[in-house]
Protein backbone atom coordinates (compact mmCIF):
# COMPACT_ATOMS: atom_id res chain seq x y z
CA UNK A 1 0.00 0.00 0.00
CA UNK A 2 3.18 2.15 0.54
CA UNK A 3 5.94 1.50 -1.88
CA UNK A 4 9.18 3.34 -1.93
CA UNK A 5 11.17 2.91 -5.24
CA UNK A 6 14.68 3.84 -5.39
CA UNK A 7 14.65 6.70 -2.79
CA UNK A 8 17.97 8.41 -2.58
CA UNK A 9 18.53 11.97 0.07
CA UNK A 10 21.60 13.72 -0.28
CA UNK A 11 22.33 16.99 1.72
CA UNK A 12 24.93 19.36 0.72
CA UNK A 13 28.33 19.67 3.11
CA UNK A 14 29.30 22.87 4.33
CA UNK A 15 32.31 22.22 2.70
CA UNK A 16 31.20 21.71 -0.48
CA UNK A 17 30.39 18.26 -1.78
CA UNK A 18 27.33 16.21 -0.59
CA UNK A 19 26.52 13.77 2.23
CA UNK A 20 24.33 10.77 0.39
CA UNK A 21 22.07 9.56 3.77
CA UNK A 22 20.36 7.43 1.77
CA UNK A 23 21.41 5.06 -1.13
CA UNK A 24 18.51 3.50 -3.54
CA UNK A 25 15.57 2.73 -0.74
CA UNK A 26 13.17 0.15 -1.64
CA UNK A 27 10.24 -0.71 0.36
CA UNK A 28 7.20 -2.23 0.31
CA UNK A 29 4.67 -1.54 3.46
CA UNK A 30 2.03 -4.13 3.74
CA UNK A 31 -1.31 -2.81 4.66
CA UNK A 32 -2.23 -3.95 8.05
CA UNK A 33 1.41 -4.97 8.88
CA UNK A 34 3.82 -3.62 11.24
CA UNK A 35 7.54 -3.26 9.17
CA UNK A 36 10.50 -2.74 11.56
CA UNK A 37 12.77 -0.43 10.25
CA UNK A 38 16.48 -1.06 12.31
CA UNK A 39 19.93 -0.12 11.98
CA UNK A 40 22.65 1.46 14.00
CA UNK A 41 22.47 5.22 14.67
CA UNK A 42 23.78 6.63 12.14
CA UNK A 43 22.57 4.61 9.19
CA UNK A 44 19.87 7.40 8.28
CA UNK A 45 17.00 5.92 9.96
CA UNK A 46 15.67 9.03 11.11
CA UNK A 47 16.38 10.76 7.82
CA UNK A 48 14.13 7.81 6.28
CA UNK A 49 11.72 8.62 8.93
CA UNK A 50 11.64 11.97 7.42
CA UNK A 51 10.92 11.07 4.15
CA UNK A 52 8.35 8.57 4.67
CA UNK A 53 6.66 10.81 6.75
CA UNK A 54 6.66 13.53 3.95
CA UNK A 55 8.73 16.09 6.55
CA UNK A 56 11.72 16.14 3.89
CA UNK A 57 11.51 15.79 0.56
CA UNK A 58 14.03 12.91 -1.17
CA UNK A 59 16.58 13.87 -3.89
CA UNK A 60 15.34 11.65 -5.61
CA UNK A 61 13.19 8.08 -6.35
CA UNK A 62 8.88 7.57 -5.57
CA UNK A 63 6.63 6.96 -2.59
CA UNK A 64 3.51 5.98 -3.86
CA UNK A 65 0.73 5.99 -1.16
CA UNK A 66 -2.03 3.90 -2.28
CA UNK A 67 -1.48 4.31 -5.96
CA UNK A 68 -0.91 8.19 -5.34
CA UNK A 69 2.74 9.49 -6.47
CA UNK A 70 3.83 11.75 -3.70
CA UNK A 71 6.87 13.50 -5.15
CA UNK A 72 6.71 16.84 -7.02
CA UNK A 73 3.28 17.73 -5.13
CA UNK A 74 2.44 21.79 -4.39
CA UNK A 75 3.01 22.12 -0.27
CA UNK A 76 -0.18 22.18 -0.73
CA UNK A 77 -1.10 19.43 -2.06
CA UNK A 78 1.49 17.64 0.33
CA UNK A 79 -0.15 19.45 3.47
CA UNK A 80 -3.12 16.84 2.19
CA UNK A 81 -1.18 13.72 1.43
CA UNK A 82 0.09 13.86 5.27
CA UNK A 83 -3.17 13.80 6.43
CA UNK A 84 -3.06 9.64 5.66
CA UNK A 85 0.57 9.06 7.44
CA UNK A 86 0.54 9.58 11.56
CA UNK A 87 3.94 10.25 13.03
CA UNK A 88 4.74 9.57 16.55
CA UNK A 89 7.71 10.81 17.59
CA UNK A 90 10.40 9.37 20.11
CA UNK A 91 9.81 12.29 22.94
CA UNK A 92 5.98 12.14 21.98
CA UNK A 93 6.69 16.00 21.40
CA UNK A 94 2.91 16.49 23.02
CA UNK A 95 2.28 20.73 23.30
CA UNK A 96 2.83 21.37 26.54
CA UNK A 97 0.42 24.37 27.24
CA UNK A 98 -2.58 21.92 26.09
CA UNK A 99 -4.51 19.04 27.87
CA UNK A 100 -4.14 15.36 26.77
CA UNK A 101 -7.55 16.04 24.93
CA UNK A 102 -6.08 19.74 23.43
CA UNK A 103 -3.50 18.03 22.07
CA UNK A 104 -5.28 15.11 20.32
CA UNK A 105 -7.46 18.08 18.81
CA UNK A 106 -4.86 19.76 17.44
CA UNK A 107 -4.89 18.40 13.83
CA UNK A 108 -8.87 18.28 14.13
CA UNK A 109 -9.01 21.73 14.95
CA UNK A 110 -6.14 22.47 12.23
CA UNK A 111 -8.44 20.80 9.79
CA UNK A 112 -11.39 23.06 10.69
CA UNK A 113 -13.92 20.25 12.14
CA UNK A 114 -16.67 21.75 14.22
CA UNK A 115 -16.57 21.42 17.76
CA UNK A 116 -18.89 19.09 19.01
CA UNK A 117 -17.45 16.53 16.82
CA UNK A 118 -13.57 17.22 17.79
CA UNK A 119 -14.91 16.71 21.14
CA UNK A 120 -16.54 13.13 20.15
CA UNK A 121 -13.74 12.01 18.25
CA UNK A 122 -11.07 13.25 20.66
CA UNK A 123 -13.00 10.67 23.71
CA UNK A 124 -13.09 8.28 20.76
CA UNK A 125 -9.60 8.60 20.61
CA UNK A 126 -8.63 8.60 24.22
CA UNK A 127 -10.97 5.75 24.70
CA UNK A 128 -8.51 3.63 22.63
CA UNK A 129 -5.56 4.63 24.19
CA UNK A 130 -7.17 4.12 27.45
CA UNK A 131 -6.61 7.80 28.87
CA UNK A 132 -10.49 8.83 28.97
CA UNK A 133 -9.46 9.52 32.68
CA UNK A 134 -6.76 11.54 31.78
CA UNK A 135 -8.02 14.19 29.35
CA UNK A 136 -7.87 17.16 31.11
CA UNK A 137 -4.64 16.53 32.56
CA UNK A 138 -1.46 19.01 31.20
CA UNK A 139 1.46 16.30 29.82
CA UNK A 140 3.39 17.48 32.76
CA UNK A 141 0.98 15.08 34.76
CA UNK A 142 1.46 12.32 32.93
CA UNK A 143 4.06 9.92 33.35
CA UNK A 144 6.11 8.66 29.85
CA UNK A 145 4.07 6.05 28.60
CA UNK A 146 0.80 8.09 29.27
CA UNK A 147 2.39 10.88 27.25
CA UNK A 148 3.38 8.63 24.38
CA UNK A 149 -0.49 7.32 24.59
CA UNK A 150 -1.51 10.89 24.04
CA UNK A 151 1.29 10.93 21.26
CA UNK A 152 -0.54 7.73 19.33
CA UNK A 153 -4.10 9.15 19.96
CA UNK A 154 -3.10 12.48 18.09
CA UNK A 155 -1.26 10.64 15.72
CA UNK A 156 -4.59 8.77 14.51
CA UNK A 157 -6.96 12.00 14.87
CA UNK A 158 -7.14 12.41 11.18
CA UNK A 159 -7.81 8.62 10.07
CA UNK A 160 -4.22 7.58 8.58
CA UNK A 161 -3.57 4.77 6.71
CA UNK A 162 -0.28 4.37 8.18
CA UNK A 163 1.39 4.72 11.69
CA UNK A 164 4.99 5.96 11.62
CA UNK A 165 6.12 5.08 15.47
CA UNK A 166 9.85 6.72 15.24
CA UNK A 167 11.56 5.35 17.93
CA UNK A 168 8.10 5.62 20.22
CA UNK A 169 9.53 2.85 22.87
CA UNK A 170 12.96 4.41 23.61
CA UNK A 171 13.51 5.96 26.80
CA UNK A 172 10.19 3.96 28.12
CA UNK A 173 9.82 2.06 31.07
CA UNK A 174 9.36 -2.11 30.37
CA UNK A 175 5.75 -1.85 31.31
CA UNK A 176 5.13 1.45 29.57
CA UNK A 177 6.93 0.12 26.33
CA UNK A 178 4.43 -3.38 26.45
CA UNK A 179 1.70 -1.22 26.93
CA UNK A 180 2.39 0.53 24.36
CA UNK A 181 3.58 -2.36 21.89
CA UNK A 182 0.41 -3.73 22.53
CA UNK A 183 -1.55 -0.90 21.28
CA UNK A 184 0.42 -0.47 17.74
CA UNK A 185 -0.43 -3.93 17.68
CA UNK A 186 -4.02 -3.55 18.30
CA UNK A 187 -3.71 -0.22 15.61
CA UNK A 188 -3.03 -3.00 13.15
CA UNK A 189 -5.12 -6.29 14.41
CA UNK A 190 -8.53 -4.01 14.97
CA UNK A 191 -8.42 -0.82 12.43
CA UNK A 192 -5.96 -2.54 9.72
CA UNK A 193 -3.70 0.33 9.94
CA UNK A 194 0.03 0.06 8.63
CA UNK A 195 2.25 0.48 11.65
CA UNK A 196 6.20 1.73 10.12
CA UNK A 197 8.81 1.16 13.23
CA UNK A 198 11.62 2.84 13.22
CA UNK A 199 13.61 1.20 15.80
CA UNK A 200 16.82 -0.08 17.12
CA UNK A 201 15.70 -2.94 20.22
CA UNK A 202 15.64 -5.83 18.59
CA UNK A 203 13.51 -6.65 21.58
CA UNK A 204 10.43 -4.59 19.91
CA UNK A 205 10.93 -6.19 16.61
CA UNK A 206 11.04 -9.64 17.87
CA UNK A 207 7.51 -9.08 19.98
CA UNK A 208 5.58 -7.24 17.39
CA UNK A 209 6.97 -6.80 14.01
CA UNK A 210 5.81 -8.70 11.05
CA UNK A 211 8.94 -7.11 8.37
CA UNK A 212 12.11 -6.21 9.21
CA UNK A 213 14.16 -3.74 7.04
CA UNK A 214 18.00 -3.23 8.21
CA UNK A 215 19.43 -0.05 6.95
CA UNK A 216 23.26 0.37 7.33
CA UNK A 217 24.92 3.25 6.33
CA UNK A 218 22.12 4.48 3.90
CA UNK A 219 21.31 1.18 2.23
CA UNK A 220 19.14 -1.72 3.19
CA UNK A 221 21.08 -4.74 3.91
CA UNK A 222 18.61 -6.83 4.81
CA UNK A 223 14.67 -7.08 4.81
CA UNK A 224 11.67 -9.69 4.69
CA UNK A 225 9.62 -11.57 7.21
CA UNK A 226 10.66 -11.75 10.46
CA UNK A 227 9.72 -15.33 11.31
CA UNK A 228 12.07 -16.12 8.19
CA UNK A 229 14.75 -14.37 8.80
CA UNK A 230 14.76 -16.09 12.77
CA UNK A 231 14.27 -19.44 10.79
CA UNK A 232 17.58 -18.69 8.40
CA UNK A 233 20.76 -19.30 9.73
CA UNK A 234 22.26 -16.99 7.49
CA UNK A 235 20.53 -13.89 8.19
CA UNK A 236 22.65 -11.81 10.57
CA UNK A 237 19.09 -9.70 11.25
CA UNK A 238 17.88 -13.24 12.33
CA UNK A 239 20.47 -13.86 14.80
CA UNK A 240 19.79 -10.13 16.68
CA UNK A 241 16.12 -10.62 16.97
CA UNK A 242 16.70 -13.71 18.41
CA UNK A 243 20.06 -14.22 19.84
CA UNK A 244 21.70 -17.37 20.78
CA UNK A 245 22.79 -17.82 24.57
CA UNK A 246 26.77 -18.42 25.15
CA UNK A 247 27.14 -22.36 24.56
CA UNK A 248 29.18 -24.37 26.81
CA UNK A 249 32.61 -26.57 25.26
CA UNK A 250 30.53 -29.99 24.30
CA UNK A 251 32.01 -32.96 26.23
CA UNK A 252 34.74 -34.71 24.91
CA UNK A 253 33.67 -37.41 22.14
CA UNK A 254 30.20 -35.17 22.01
CA UNK A 255 28.61 -33.98 18.53
CA UNK A 256 26.83 -30.77 18.84
CA UNK A 257 24.30 -29.51 17.06
CA UNK A 258 22.43 -26.47 16.62
CA UNK A 259 19.02 -26.77 15.90
CA UNK A 260 16.46 -24.21 14.87
CA UNK A 261 12.41 -24.73 14.50
CA UNK A 262 8.93 -23.62 14.87
CA UNK A 263 5.79 -24.27 15.25
CA UNK A 264 4.64 -22.39 12.39
CA UNK A 265 6.79 -25.28 10.90
CA UNK A 266 4.47 -27.87 12.42
CA UNK A 267 7.66 -28.76 14.43
CA UNK A 268 6.06 -30.82 17.56
CA UNK A 269 7.38 -28.83 20.94
CA UNK A 270 8.38 -31.92 22.35
CA UNK A 271 10.88 -32.96 19.74
CA UNK A 272 13.83 -33.18 22.09
CA UNK A 273 12.33 -35.95 24.18
CA UNK A 274 10.83 -38.13 20.71
CA UNK A 275 14.43 -37.90 19.30
CA UNK A 276 15.82 -39.28 22.66
CA UNK A 277 13.15 -41.93 22.85
CA UNK A 278 13.68 -42.71 19.13
CA UNK A 279 17.48 -42.91 19.76
CA UNK A 280 17.47 -45.25 23.02
CA UNK A 281 19.53 -42.39 24.18
CA UNK A 282 18.69 -38.99 26.53
CA UNK A 283 20.20 -35.81 24.54
CA UNK A 284 21.55 -33.12 26.12
CA UNK A 285 20.77 -29.05 25.91
CA UNK A 286 23.96 -27.20 25.74
CA UNK A 287 21.83 -24.15 25.16
CA UNK A 288 18.47 -22.84 23.90
CA UNK A 289 16.62 -20.00 23.06
CA UNK A 290 12.41 -19.89 22.97
CA UNK A 291 10.68 -16.91 22.08
CA UNK A 292 7.34 -16.87 20.69
CA UNK A 293 7.69 -14.59 17.35
CA UNK A 294 4.44 -14.29 15.41
CA UNK A 295 2.40 -16.06 17.74
CA UNK A 296 4.56 -19.23 16.94
CA UNK A 297 7.11 -20.45 19.14
CA UNK A 298 10.58 -20.51 17.63
CA UNK A 299 13.54 -22.19 19.26
CA UNK A 300 17.10 -22.16 18.88
CA UNK A 301 18.72 -24.98 20.58
CA UNK A 302 22.38 -26.61 20.58
CA UNK A 303 21.92 -30.27 21.73
CA UNK A 304 24.63 -32.98 21.89
CA UNK A 305 24.98 -36.57 21.74
CA UNK A 306 28.26 -39.17 21.40
CA UNK A 307 29.93 -38.90 18.55
CA UNK A 308 29.35 -42.59 18.11
CA UNK A 309 25.64 -42.74 18.04
CA UNK A 310 25.98 -39.85 15.90
CA UNK A 311 27.83 -41.66 13.25
CA UNK A 312 25.70 -44.43 13.94
CA UNK A 313 22.25 -42.87 13.49
CA UNK A 314 22.82 -40.15 11.72
CA UNK A 315 20.82 -41.06 8.43
CA UNK A 316 17.24 -41.85 11.10
CA UNK A 317 18.36 -38.12 12.34
CA UNK A 318 18.70 -36.41 9.57
CA UNK A 319 15.66 -38.41 8.66
CA UNK A 320 13.57 -37.40 11.09
CA UNK A 321 14.67 -33.48 12.17
CA UNK A 322 13.50 -32.63 8.47
CA UNK A 323 10.20 -34.73 8.58
CA UNK A 324 9.58 -32.11 11.76
CA UNK A 325 10.86 -29.39 9.65
CA UNK A 326 13.71 -28.64 12.10
CA UNK A 327 17.23 -27.05 10.55
CA UNK A 328 20.33 -28.07 12.20
CA UNK A 329 23.93 -27.95 11.82
CA UNK A 330 26.90 -29.72 13.06
CA UNK A 331 29.19 -27.15 15.39
CA UNK A 332 32.72 -27.62 15.36
CA UNK A 333 33.69 -28.69 19.08
CA UNK A 334 36.62 -26.74 19.55
CA UNK A 335 35.09 -23.30 17.24
CA UNK A 336 31.47 -23.60 17.52
CA UNK A 337 31.35 -22.06 14.41
CA UNK A 338 28.67 -23.48 12.28
CA UNK A 339 29.76 -25.48 9.57
CA UNK A 340 26.72 -25.71 7.31
CA UNK A 341 25.27 -29.52 6.81
CA UNK A 342 21.86 -29.35 6.21
CA UNK A 343 18.70 -27.66 6.06
CA UNK B 1 26.85 81.97 48.52
CA UNK B 2 25.78 81.16 44.65
CA UNK B 3 25.79 77.59 45.61
CA UNK B 4 23.36 78.28 48.53
CA UNK B 5 20.95 79.40 46.42
CA UNK B 6 21.12 77.03 43.72
CA UNK B 7 20.61 74.17 46.32
CA UNK B 8 17.62 75.77 47.93
CA UNK B 9 15.79 75.17 44.74
CA UNK B 10 13.98 71.94 45.90
CA UNK B 11 10.57 71.78 45.30
CA UNK B 12 8.65 71.02 48.22
CA UNK B 13 7.72 67.60 48.67
CA UNK B 14 3.85 68.55 48.94
CA UNK B 15 3.90 69.85 45.20
CA UNK B 16 6.09 66.51 44.04
CA UNK B 17 3.06 64.79 43.26
CA UNK B 18 1.14 67.11 41.24
CA UNK B 19 4.59 67.43 39.22
CA UNK B 20 5.08 63.96 39.21
CA UNK B 21 1.86 62.59 38.12
CA UNK B 22 1.55 64.13 34.64
CA UNK B 23 4.85 63.63 33.89
CA UNK B 24 4.14 59.48 34.70
CA UNK B 25 1.35 59.35 32.60
CA UNK B 26 3.40 61.03 29.14
CA UNK B 27 6.01 58.07 30.33
CA UNK B 28 3.07 55.18 30.08
CA UNK B 29 1.65 56.85 27.11
CA UNK B 30 5.11 57.06 25.27
CA UNK B 31 6.15 53.22 26.15
CA UNK B 32 2.52 52.12 25.59
CA UNK B 33 2.36 53.84 21.70
CA UNK B 34 5.77 52.42 21.41
CA UNK B 35 4.77 48.84 22.79
CA UNK B 36 2.24 48.02 21.00
CA UNK B 37 4.12 48.91 17.15
CA UNK B 38 7.10 47.21 18.41
CA UNK B 39 5.15 43.77 19.55
CA UNK B 40 3.18 43.82 16.37
CA UNK B 41 6.25 44.80 13.99
CA UNK B 42 9.15 43.57 16.29
CA UNK B 43 6.96 40.17 16.86
CA UNK B 44 6.43 39.58 12.80
CA UNK B 45 10.27 40.01 12.41
CA UNK B 46 11.00 37.48 14.98
CA UNK B 47 8.57 35.11 13.51
CA UNK B 48 10.21 35.40 10.28
CA UNK B 49 13.51 35.23 11.63
CA UNK B 50 12.67 32.11 13.37
CA UNK B 51 11.08 30.38 10.74
CA UNK B 52 13.77 31.20 7.72
CA UNK B 53 16.47 29.38 10.13
CA UNK B 54 17.29 26.03 9.76
CA UNK B 55 14.70 24.71 12.44
CA UNK B 56 12.19 27.19 11.04
CA UNK B 57 8.72 25.92 8.73
CA UNK B 58 10.63 27.89 5.89
CA UNK B 59 14.25 27.70 5.92
CA UNK B 60 15.64 30.46 3.79
CA UNK B 61 19.31 30.94 4.51
CA UNK B 62 19.11 34.25 2.27
CA UNK B 63 16.11 35.82 4.17
CA UNK B 64 17.80 34.89 7.45
CA UNK B 65 20.86 36.38 6.83
CA UNK B 66 19.35 39.80 5.46
CA UNK B 67 16.89 39.86 8.41
CA UNK B 68 19.35 38.96 11.09
CA UNK B 69 21.88 41.32 9.43
CA UNK B 70 18.98 44.38 10.02
CA UNK B 71 18.40 43.13 13.75
CA UNK B 72 22.08 43.31 14.47
CA UNK B 73 22.55 47.05 12.66
CA UNK B 74 19.67 48.04 15.08
CA UNK B 75 21.19 46.73 18.09
CA UNK B 76 24.04 48.13 17.93
CA UNK B 77 23.92 51.64 17.90
CA UNK B 78 23.13 53.04 21.74
CA UNK B 79 19.66 54.80 21.80
CA UNK B 80 21.54 57.84 22.51
CA UNK B 81 23.32 57.75 19.09
CA UNK B 82 20.38 56.09 17.29
CA UNK B 83 18.23 59.09 18.61
CA UNK B 84 20.69 61.76 17.26
CA UNK B 85 21.02 60.12 13.95
CA UNK B 86 18.09 59.64 13.02
CA UNK B 87 16.46 63.00 13.26
CA UNK B 88 15.73 64.15 10.14
CA UNK B 89 13.83 60.64 9.54
CA UNK B 90 11.32 61.39 13.04
CA UNK B 91 11.06 65.05 11.34
CA UNK B 92 9.59 63.65 8.41
CA UNK B 93 7.62 61.28 9.78
CA UNK B 94 6.23 63.40 13.14
CA UNK B 95 7.13 67.29 11.56
CA UNK B 96 8.93 68.01 14.71
CA UNK B 97 12.24 67.07 16.74
CA UNK B 98 10.80 67.69 20.32
CA UNK B 99 8.15 66.39 22.66
CA UNK B 100 6.59 62.71 23.06
CA UNK B 101 5.59 62.19 19.24
CA UNK B 102 9.24 62.55 18.77
CA UNK B 103 10.46 60.39 20.98
CA UNK B 104 8.15 57.64 20.05
CA UNK B 105 10.16 57.18 16.68
CA UNK B 106 13.36 56.55 17.64
CA UNK B 107 12.13 54.21 20.62
CA UNK B 108 9.75 52.53 18.57
CA UNK B 109 13.14 52.25 15.93
CA UNK B 110 15.57 51.00 18.93
CA UNK B 111 12.49 48.70 20.18
CA UNK B 112 12.20 46.74 17.15
CA UNK B 113 14.80 44.44 16.33
CA UNK B 114 15.51 44.38 20.09
CA UNK B 115 11.96 42.74 20.19
CA UNK B 116 12.37 40.68 17.67
CA UNK B 117 14.88 39.13 18.80
CA UNK B 118 13.70 38.17 21.59
CA UNK B 119 10.83 36.41 19.90
CA UNK B 120 13.22 34.37 17.70
CA UNK B 121 14.82 33.37 21.05
CA UNK B 122 11.87 32.53 22.88
CA UNK B 123 10.92 30.56 19.62
CA UNK B 124 14.62 28.88 19.67
CA UNK B 125 13.83 27.48 23.12
CA UNK B 126 10.70 24.97 21.67
CA UNK B 127 11.71 21.93 21.43
CA UNK B 128 13.01 20.92 18.13
CA UNK B 129 10.05 18.66 16.85
CA UNK B 130 7.42 21.44 17.46
CA UNK B 131 7.40 22.30 13.63
CA UNK B 132 7.65 18.88 12.47
CA UNK B 133 4.38 18.38 15.16
CA UNK B 134 2.62 21.03 13.41
CA UNK B 135 3.41 19.41 10.01
CA UNK B 136 2.50 16.15 10.63
CA UNK B 137 -1.11 17.43 12.25
CA UNK B 138 -1.75 18.83 8.64
CA UNK B 139 -1.51 22.46 9.71
CA UNK B 140 -0.92 25.68 7.36
CA UNK B 141 2.11 27.79 8.27
CA UNK B 142 -0.18 30.25 9.45
CA UNK B 143 -1.92 27.84 11.99
CA UNK B 144 1.59 26.28 13.18
CA UNK B 145 2.77 29.69 14.22
CA UNK B 146 -0.34 30.67 15.76
CA UNK B 147 -1.35 27.10 17.24
CA UNK B 148 1.90 25.99 18.49
CA UNK B 149 4.80 27.97 18.09
CA UNK B 150 3.12 31.43 19.80
CA UNK B 151 0.95 30.10 22.16
CA UNK B 152 3.82 26.89 23.47
CA UNK B 153 6.26 30.01 23.55
CA UNK B 154 4.17 32.14 25.32
CA UNK B 155 5.42 32.27 29.03
CA UNK B 156 8.35 33.08 27.32
CA UNK B 157 7.25 36.15 25.27
CA UNK B 158 5.35 37.60 28.24
CA UNK B 159 8.93 37.64 29.73
CA UNK B 160 10.01 38.82 26.68
CA UNK B 161 7.53 41.48 26.64
CA UNK B 162 8.78 42.22 30.75
CA UNK B 163 12.35 43.04 29.22
CA UNK B 164 10.84 44.94 26.35
CA UNK B 165 8.74 47.22 28.15
CA UNK B 166 11.45 47.99 30.94
CA UNK B 167 13.95 48.48 28.09
CA UNK B 168 11.32 51.06 26.94
CA UNK B 169 10.77 52.88 30.02
CA UNK B 170 14.45 53.49 30.23
CA UNK B 171 14.86 54.52 26.85
CA UNK B 172 11.94 57.14 27.27
CA UNK B 173 13.97 58.38 30.36
CA UNK B 174 16.81 58.96 27.91
CA UNK B 175 14.61 60.71 25.81
CA UNK B 176 13.53 63.22 27.88
CA UNK B 177 16.89 64.70 26.76
CA UNK B 178 15.38 66.05 23.60
CA UNK B 179 12.59 66.87 25.50
CA UNK B 180 10.37 63.83 24.90
CA UNK B 181 8.52 64.74 27.99
CA UNK B 182 7.26 61.87 30.68
CA UNK B 183 9.31 61.42 34.03
CA UNK B 184 12.77 61.27 32.44
CA UNK B 185 11.97 64.89 31.03
CA UNK B 186 11.42 66.15 34.60
CA UNK B 187 14.34 64.57 36.25
CA UNK B 188 16.91 66.28 33.28
CA UNK B 189 15.26 69.72 33.83
CA UNK B 190 14.39 69.92 37.25
CA UNK B 191 16.73 67.55 39.13
CA UNK B 192 19.53 67.88 36.96
CA UNK B 193 19.68 71.55 35.26
CA UNK B 194 18.19 72.78 38.42
CA UNK B 195 19.47 70.72 41.11
CA UNK B 196 16.05 69.83 42.51
CA UNK B 197 17.11 67.26 44.45
CA UNK B 198 13.56 66.34 46.01
CA UNK B 199 12.60 65.60 42.08
CA UNK B 200 15.76 63.47 41.60
CA UNK B 201 14.85 61.91 44.38
CA UNK B 202 10.73 60.92 43.66
CA UNK B 203 11.76 60.22 39.89
CA UNK B 204 14.01 57.81 41.26
CA UNK B 205 11.83 55.74 43.33
CA UNK B 206 9.23 56.54 40.80
CA UNK B 207 11.01 54.61 38.15
CA UNK B 208 12.39 51.37 40.53
CA UNK B 209 8.81 51.00 41.71
CA UNK B 210 7.07 50.91 38.12
CA UNK B 211 10.17 48.54 37.39
CA UNK B 212 9.74 46.58 40.00
CA UNK B 213 5.95 45.73 39.88
CA UNK B 214 6.46 45.64 36.03
CA UNK B 215 9.13 42.72 36.60
CA UNK B 216 6.66 40.97 39.22
CA UNK B 217 3.56 41.11 36.89
CA UNK B 218 5.40 40.01 34.58
CA UNK B 219 7.42 37.12 36.26
CA UNK B 220 3.43 35.88 37.47
CA UNK B 221 2.14 35.89 34.40
CA UNK B 222 5.05 33.95 32.70
CA UNK B 223 4.70 31.45 35.13
CA UNK B 224 0.74 31.33 35.77
CA UNK B 225 1.30 30.28 31.47
CA UNK B 226 3.06 27.75 32.14
CA UNK B 227 1.70 23.83 33.22
CA UNK B 228 4.89 22.37 33.38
Amino acid sequence: MYQIKNLNKSYPLKGGGEAHVLKNINLNIEKAKITAIVGPSGSGKSTLSKCLSLLEQPSSGSLILEGVELNHLSAEELRLQRQKIGLVFQSSALLKRRTAAENVALPLEFLGVVEHQIQARVAYLLENVKLSDRANHYPAQLSGGQQQRVGIARALALQPQIVIADEATSGLDPDSTQSILKLLTELRDELGLSVILITHEMDVVRQIADEVAVLEQGKIVEQGDVLDLVLNPNSKIGEKILPMQPIHQPQNGDVALRVTYSTAKQTPLNWIGLLSINLGHAIKIQASTIEIIQGHTVGKVVISLPEQLYTSKQKTIKQQLQAWNIQFQILNSLQISPQHHAA
Amino acid sequence: MSNDIVLNNNTPWAEIPSMILPAYLETWTMVGIVMILVILIGGVIGITLFNSSERGLFANTKLYGVLNGIVNIGRSLPFLVLMAAIIPFTKWVTGTTIGISAAVVPMTIAGIPFFARLVENALNELPIEMSAVGRVSGGTSLQIIQHVQLKESLPSLVSAVTLNLIAMIEYSAIAGTIGAGGIGYLAILYGYQRFDHHIMIATIITLIVTIQIVQFIGNRLSTSLKHA
